[in-house]
Order: structure tokens, then sequence, then C-alpha cells
């Protein structure tokens, strides 16, 4: 061990930093922890709303044909529950923790882009008022949380509350997007000195893997409620089976997102289990490597499963087949988290306290929600079990089970580094028993009613032998739980006054967020403990026995990225995604001929083609502009600019005399569905094309501001990056639409 | 990793006893309705709703349609679930092997009244079905009272019969159940009351406080109208 690496890293500190006061100081934020407890905060009272959708629910199932609410008042109350629970409760509190807990974990002073981290963040609370807003406009939307199409189609449901719960998941979808950038770029640009990938805490493995799931598939179910909302408002038909649509599509579409973002439930979860259980067993996680590896295996496999929700829609044998195979693979990764967190148990000196018991329940819930999981792999079984209670049960074993249970163990874990004041013990372990007899009262018992024949989101059910009672039971655990959030929420009250002060490091614990004060300064760190291992402060505490050093010496670090081009990328990536669904759309509806208008008849591959031209040409000039900023030569760069976006207008200019000769020939978005798949594909890449003309312009304008006469060319390179790939898009969007037909 | 391969060859081998080839003729056609289900014999013609008949020990395969959203057709203890989708048919078997009544239930959230769109499948020895089919074969029973009458002439100048048909007076329509037969069923409104004339009085005064949401107006009609037209029904066995 060099002397070098057992040094202290001093973290410069501006002198003008001071933690500013007031309500106003909060909204202005954009300190990565005020933004992590606002993102808590606001999961909390969202939390509070669709935990009383439940608890009304769970009144009106207490007993056969009941009354307490009419069809529809529970038909919103359900799809807002689930809406509710998964946009603005699970996810906001994964993204909060992650936000809080990551630069610390990392050693940064903050995220990569805290600004971008403030816009995420009010993102929500705007996407959570706007769906709510349904309220008082009419009602909110009955459809349920997948919105399966074609009952969410203005013919089914004529009420404004879906148009309100697609602006909003379109919302939280780019905040949550904009969040996991920031993420990526936070994890692989800011780490401290030592802190090699492979010494990371899992909880930030977990949420990296996270974070590309999220980039890459909420623009997955972005693109899917856009069409909805084009189908709603244009009058087009992508899910109108009368008219060509197709129910399935939406399906497809939507469970392609809705499995990923099962994971995206889970895997920060994941994280939280994987930092709480070492600590408490005081003994470092088993099999590590492991743990990180079966992550990104988890990450991989989730987007290859998304038909096993669909076996009971008849895609053939062989589909059903190939789903239920890689469905039953996705088991094996996560059994290998299992077996490691209880390896890791077995011989630990384990400390049963309140955050530890939350860890250990998770353990065995999960477990019965993944075992449960596993069935409906199993194709036969699926086609008795889903839609039913089982199913219920089975996501709640998962969601609540799992992924409550551990965020519950995290805020035990963390809320002493957050306030500076330990939760009470006492009350933690009143809160743990209440929650775990509430919780398993009211899920187990759906097992047996799904398997009696219940089917879900029914809003009464006949009065056949054990139904009454066994739904009368679930109904007394949900309230049991209730009551067992509001024995936490007095607890936080409570302890926030009159908790014991907790230090550093009230756990002993080996990470990094542990070696600052409670709560951590604004800057976050004084100075950072040297890295060489997994366990810093453990390094630090016992350096007769430290870790063994983990990856070699720190000198061959990671090569340096630039947190600004890791950001575009991550944005870019999660752009091919969103038109990947567009492309796939095009050419679902295209690939058998329609009737009307088509590619073949009405475009006109030569002139598209010569516009084609004009904006590869203003990528080489833009890549030329490039090279002349490197030079030093500001003059040709504002020239060759000048001329990328004069080629660039050109080709938006191109494309909307195409479109006005397509209007004027009788071709509207509702014409068929060649026209809206065009339409819809070529206006998305329009769009594109005008903000990046926007950006063009800018970058223009701060040249010749004299901006980059200092050398900082960092957004130039970025606007670059994406002037580019809209270009690549455009080649595609080309091959497809217009020299496919010549084929 | 073995038990991975072994749940797999389960798999397979379940899918293949329970999976039905879509390329022959269908012994049953069921179509799901917002929300309620109409039964096609395609055979005899006959159609009912809301009420499968199957001979016991014979297979069936039933052709799966929808006219509006995807709805799911299960049986618990008879068959597979699966999705009735608009604009792409599914197939399946149905078989049962001792008589009874076996519970059916929508299993696809298919709006406001899901929850009440139930069916029943009754499984009777083939004398018993052959006898109830050559019953449901007969077109209506013209009625011999003077308050069934009544309530045939009230049938066919209120606006029922752009909805309901009946064989023998108007088979035009069909967006809501066939009444051919409809003293014959069990219940009213897909398992909503069970099938009496003080039922049936109720449910034709105000449909919607029976099944808030569903399709049928409230006619507004007088206690006597309501009470003809349910006296006419119910004779039709």
């Amino acid at each position: 061990m060099s002397k070098t690496a057992l040094a202290f890293v001093a973290i410069e500190t501006p002198s003008a930093i001071s933690a500013p006061r007031g309500l106003y100081s909060w909204v202005a934020t954009v300190d990565h922890k005020r933004i992590g407890i606002l993102y808590l905060l606001t999961a909390l009272v969202f939390f509070a709303a669709g935990g009383v959708e439940a608890l009304l629910m769970r009144i009106q199932l207490a007993r056969p044909n009941n009354t307490f609410l009419s069809p529809d008042a529970y038909d919103q109350i359900f799809t807002m529950h689930g809406t509710t629970m998964i946009f603005l409760v699970v996810m906001p509190t994964l993204i909060g923790l992650a936000n809080y807990l990551v630069p610390l974990m990392i050693g940064a002073r903050d995220m990569a882009f805290p600004r971008l981290n403030a816009l995420s963040y009010w993102l929500l609370p705007c996407g959570g008022l706007l769906l709510h807003f349904s309220l008082l406009a009419g009602g909110a939307p009955a459809v349920g949380w997948f919105s399966y199409a074609p009952l969410s189609e203005p013919a089914y449901a004529s009420t404004q509350g879906i148009d309100y719960w697609v602006l909003s998941l379109l919302i939280l979808g780019i905040g949550s997007v904009a969040a996991s950038i920031n993420l990526i770029a936070t994890i692989l640009t800011l780490r401290a000195p030592g802190l090699t990938i492979r010494r990371l805490p899992l909880f930030v493995w977990m949420v990296f893997v996270n974070s590309f799931l999220i980039i890459l598939a909420l623009p997955v179910l972005n693109s899917a409620i856009v069409m909805l909302f084009i189908d709603r408002h244009l009058g087009t038909h992508f899910f109108v089976p009368s008219h060509g649509g197709s129910a399935v599509l939406w399906q497809h579409f939507f469970w392609a997102f809705g499995h990923p973002e099962v994971y995206i439930m889970a895997l920060p979860a994941f994280g939280i289990i994987s930092e709480v259980i070492p600590v408490f067993s005081r003994r470092p996680i088993f099999g590590y490597e492991f743990v990180a590896a079966s992550t990104v295996a988890i990450g991989l496999l989730s987007f290859g499963i998304w038909a096993h929700h669909m076996f009971a829609v008849g895609l053939g044998r062989p589909v059903d087949l190939f789903f239920a195979a890689s469905s039953m693979l996705i088991a094996v990764p996560t059994g290998v988290k299992i077996f490691n967190w209880s390896a890791t148990l077995w011989g630990g000196a384990i400390r049963l306290n309140t955050a530890m018991r939350f860890a250990v329940a998770f353990l065995i819930q999960f477990t019965i929600g993944g075992l449960s999981g596993v069935t409906f792999a199993v194709v036969p079984i699926d086609w008795q079990v889903t839609g039913t209670y089982y199913l219920v049960a089975h996501f709640h074993y998962v969601l609540f089970g799992g992924t409550f249970f551990a965020v519950f163990a995290g805020l035990y874990y963390w809320f002493p580094k957050m306030t500076g004041r330990m939760l009470s013990e006492r009350l933690g372990k009143l809160n743990f028993w209440m929650a775990l007899i509430g919780f398993n009262t009211a899920f187990f018992v759906q097992h047996f009613l799904g398997l009696m024949g219940m089917p879900r989101r029914v809003y009464t059910y006949p009065d056949l032998p054990g139904w009454g009672l066994l739904n009368f039971i679930s109904t007394i655990g949900a309230f049991l739980l209730g009551a067992s959030v509001l024995v936490l929420l007095w607890n936080i009250v409570v302890s926030l006054r009159r908790g014991q002060p907790a230090g550093e490091n009230p756990w002993q614990a080996w990470t990094l967020e542990w070696a600052t004060t409670s709560p951590p300064p604004a800057h976050n760190f004084d100075r950072v403990p040297p890295i060489r291992s997994r366990r810093p402060l453990w390094d630090l505490a016992h350096p007769e026995n430290p870790d063994p050093l983990v990856g070699g010496s720190t000198s061959r670090d990671e090569f340096v990225l630039d947190k600004n081009r890791v950001g575009m990328a991550s944005f870019l990536a999660s752009e091919s995604a969103f038109f990947l669904m567009l492309v796939l759309a095009y050419l679902f509806y295209n690939s058998q001929p329609l009737s009307g208008p088509s590619s073949a008849n009405t475009l006109s591959p030569l002139k598209t083609g010569i516009y084609t031209l004009c904006l590869i040409a203003s990528s080489l000039t833009f890549w030329l502009a490039e090279k002349k900023l490197a030079a030093k030569n500001f003059f040709a760069f504002r020239r060759l600019l000048a001329l990328t976006i004069l080629l660039g207008t050109v080709f938006v200019l191109g494309q909307g005399l195409e479109y006005l000769h397509l209007f004027r020939a009788g071709v509207m978005v509702n014409s068929n569905l060649f026209a809206t798949t065009f339409f819809t594909l070529t206006g998305f890449h329009g769009l594109h094309m005008c903000i990046g003309l926007v950006a063009l312009l800018i970058v223009l304008g701060l040249s010749l501001a004299g901006d980059f006469n200092q050398g900082r060319i960092e957004a130039v390179k970025s606007v670059g990056l994406y002037w580019h790939f809209v270009d690549a898009v455009w080649l595609v969007v080309f091959s497809v639409v217009y020299l496919r037909p010549l084929l | 990793m073995l038990v991975i391969l072994w749940l797999f060859a389960l798999t397979v081998r379940g899918m293949q006893e329970s999976d039905s080839p879509a390329d022959q003729d269908s012994d049953l056609v069921v179509i799901g309705h917002q929300w309620w289900w109409e039964v096609r014999y395609p055979q005899t013609g006959v159609v009912s709703a809301n009420e499968i008949h199957i001979p016991i020990s014979s297979k069936w395969r039933v052709r799966l349609e929808s006219t509006d959203v995807i709805h799911d057709f299960w049986v618990p203890q008879l068959a597979r679930k699966i999705q009735m989708i608009p604009g792409q048919p599914n197939y399946i078997w149905l078989e049962a092997d001792a008589s009874g009544n076996y519970d059916g239930s929508c299993a696809e959230y298919c709006g406001e009244e899901h929850a009440r769109m139930r069916f029943a499948v009754i499984a009777e020895s083939p004398a018993a079905y052959a006898a109830w089919l050559s019953e449901q074969e007969k077109p209506a029973i013209v009625p011999v009272t003077d308050s069934a009458r009544n309530g045939l002439k009230i049938f066919q100048t209120m606006t029922c019969v752009n909805c309901h048909s009946i064989r023998g007076v108007s088979v035009s329509a069909n967006a809501a159940p066939d009444l051919t037969h409809m003293a014959s069923r069990a219940t009213l409104g897909a398992g909503v009351l069970s099938n009496t004339e003080a039922n049936l009085f109720l449910w034709l005064k105000n449909p919607q406080a029976a099944k808030p949401g569903c399709f049928m107006p409230d006619l507004k009609l007088t206690d006597a109208q309501a009470g003809a037209l349910a006296s006419y029904l119910e004779t039709l066995q």
C-alpha cells in the first residue's frame, strides 16, 4: 500500500457556500440532497393518496354485493391507485433515494447536472397534479393502469381522464429519463479518486443498471401513449381494430415497457437490501461480483420477457414458449441475489434492529412473490391465474412485500444520515410488526381468492362460498397495514424533534455517505477518505486489518469521461428507443398492402432524396465546423455553422412542401394507417429537426457572443452529437419509408 | 437450472394438451359484448346469451370474438383463460366430464360493469342437451293471455326491437341479448338478478339501478307497461 493511496482527498470548497434557509430556498434548490428529500416528501403525499384509494377499494370489497362505491367510482379508484403507486410513489421514492445517496456514496459534491436534477424533480409534482386534475375535468381515467386499447379509445372512454393520464405519464416519463441520464453521468464521471467501478457500493451498481432500464424502457411507453393520444385527438386508428388498427399491438408496446418497469421498481430495492444486510450482519456482502453481474443479467433479460403478460392473448405456441423460457431464465439471476443475501446473513453477527427486520422480511416476502412469479411463466398455469386475485397477490408481494419493505429498511437505515437523528427503535418495532402482519393478512389470502376464480378489477363479487370471508380478512389486513404507515409517520415526526443525535456513522457502516456529518453539509464532504476497497470506512477504522485491495492499484483508474458527452449519449440512447418504436409501428402497419394512400403511390423518393442529401451535407459541414473551432478559427466555424443551419432549414422546408402536397391530395393523418404512421414518424423527426435547428442557432449566438473563445466547447460537441443523431435517424426513416417500396 | 428445464418441459406438455388449432369449424361461437355474452350454435342457428349448454364428455371447439373491447373468456373448472379480441378470433377447447353448472366470468377488465359480466356453462347428459337444443330451435311462443299480448305490442312499439331479437317477432338486431327463449335462462343481466317476473319488472323499470352503466336505457315505462312486458317475456320458455 503506497502512501498516496492512504491520503485523504481534500475537496475544494467554494467559500460562498452556506446553507440557505426558508421555503423559497427549497423551491430554488439544486442541491441533490434537498432534491432527494423533495422527491421523498412528494412521494409520501402521493403514497397517502394511493393508500386511501386502496383502503376505499378494500371497504367496497369487504363483503359480497357491497354498494359502498359505484362501479364507476371503483374503476376510477383502482386505475388511480395503480398509476399513483407506480409512477408517483415507487419510482419517485427510488429515484429520490438515489438522488440523495449516489453523490454521497461516490464521494461527489453533487449530481453531474444539478439544474437538470431540479427540473427532473419539478416535473414530478407537475405530472402528479395533472393526473389528479382529471378529477375536476369529468372524472379520473377508469381503464386500469395499463389502459388496454380499444377500451382507452374515445369510443369507450369518452371522458378526458385518459388524456390527462397520457399527458401526466409523458411528463413523468421525461422527468424519470432526465433523472436517469443525470445518474448515469454522475456515476460514470464524478466518482472520487480510487472509487473504481469494481469498488462501487452495490446500491450505486443497482441504480446504475436501473438508470439504463429507465432511459430505454420509458420511451417505449412514451411512444405508445403518444400514439394513443393521436388516436384520441386526431381521429386516427392505431389501436382501433374496426378500422384496421391492432388491439394486440398496444399490449406489446405497453408490456415492452411494462416488464422492464417491474425491474425498475425492484433493482434499487435490491440495492438497499445489499447495503443494509451486510452492515447489520457485520460482514461484507457474499459474492459482490455475482450480485453486480446478476443485476446486469436481469437488466438485459428484462427486455425479452414482456409477452409473459400476454399468454392469454393467443399469440401461438412458439411465441408463448419463447417467452415462457426467457421468463423462467430471469429467475436464475434473481435467485443468485437471494442466495447471496442469505449467505451474507449466514454466520453473520446479526444486529436485529428495525432496518434489519424489514430487510429480512423483504427477503422472505420477495421470495414468495418471486416464486409465484415463476408460476406465471408456466404457461398453462398462467392461463388459469392471470387476471385474477392470484396475480394481485403476486405483484403486491413483489412491490409491497418487496420494494416497500426494502424502502422502509432503507428509511430506518439512512434517516439518521438525512436528518442527524435516529428513528425510535421502540416505534420502529411496532411499525414493523404491524406492517408484517397487516401485509401478509391482506395479501396472502388473495392467492386463494384467485385460485377460487375471483377476477381482478371487479367492483363487487357474488356471494360464493369462502369469497366473502377471505375478502373480509384481506380488508382487515389492509387497515392494519395502513395503520402501520401512520406509526411510521408518527415515528418520523417524533424523532425529528426528540430523536437521539445520530453522529456521523451510527451503524459503523462502511460506505462513503457515512464519512461526513449527519446531515451532510451543502458541499457533502470536507475531505473524502482514501479508497482502495469496497469498504473504505472499514479500512479507515481497522488499519491493522484492512480489506484486500480490489482491482489492483488505483493508478490505472478508468479513462476520464466527459459528463456532457455521457449525458448526451444517454439522452440519444433514450431517443433511439422512442424512434425505434415509431419505426416498428410503421413497419407493422405497412407490411401488408393497405387500401388508400401508400408510400408507393404518394411519396416521391427522388425529391425527398435530394433533401436527404442536404441533410447529410449538413452533418458534414458541422463536422468541419467543429474542426475549425478546435483550430480556433472562429470565423470559419461560424460560416460553416450558418451553412449547416441553412442546409437543415432546406430539409425542413422540403418536408413542409411534401406535407403540403399530401394535404392537397387529400392525404390526412387519419386517412388510413399508412398516413397515420407516416405523419407520426416523419412528424416527430421534423420536430427533432426543429429543436436541432434552434440549438444550432443558440450555438451560433453563443459563438457571436464570444463564448467559445476560451476553449469551453462542450456545448458545441453535445449539440453536434444531437445533430448527427437526428440525421442518422432520418437515414433510417428514409430507407424504411421511401426506399423500401422500391425493393 | 434443472428445475427450470423440468418446468419448461411441463409447460410444453401442458400447452400441447390444452391448445386448440385455429383452422377447423367451431361447435360454438361466443361473442363478448360490454357486458354480456352472445352465444351462438352455428350448426343449428340457435342464439342465446350468458348461458352455454354443452353435452358432457364431448370436446367442443369454441370460437371467441368480441364486438367492442377486449374481454376474456374464463370458466376456471373447464378451460384455460383466453382473451376475446376485436378483429382477431381465438379458439379453445371446452369439455366437461361431469354434468353440472360451472361459473364463468370475464377476466380482462372491460369497463364499468366488468365485475358483472358473468355466465354459466351448463353441462348435461347428451339426451338432456338434445332436448334443450330442440326447444331452443323453435321460434318464440305466441302469447295467449291479454297481458302477454299487450307485452308483445310494447316490445314491438317501444325501442326494444332496435337492440333485441325474438325469433318469430323480429330478428334484425343483436346489440343486446336474444330474447327468443329468455325465460329458460337462470339470470338477468349476465348474472345480476335471478330470472323471475318480479326481478324482470324491476329491471325493466330501471336497468341502470340494477346494473349501473349498462347500455339498456331507462325507457320510463309505466308500472302497467313494465308489468305487461315482464309477463310476456317470462312466457318465452
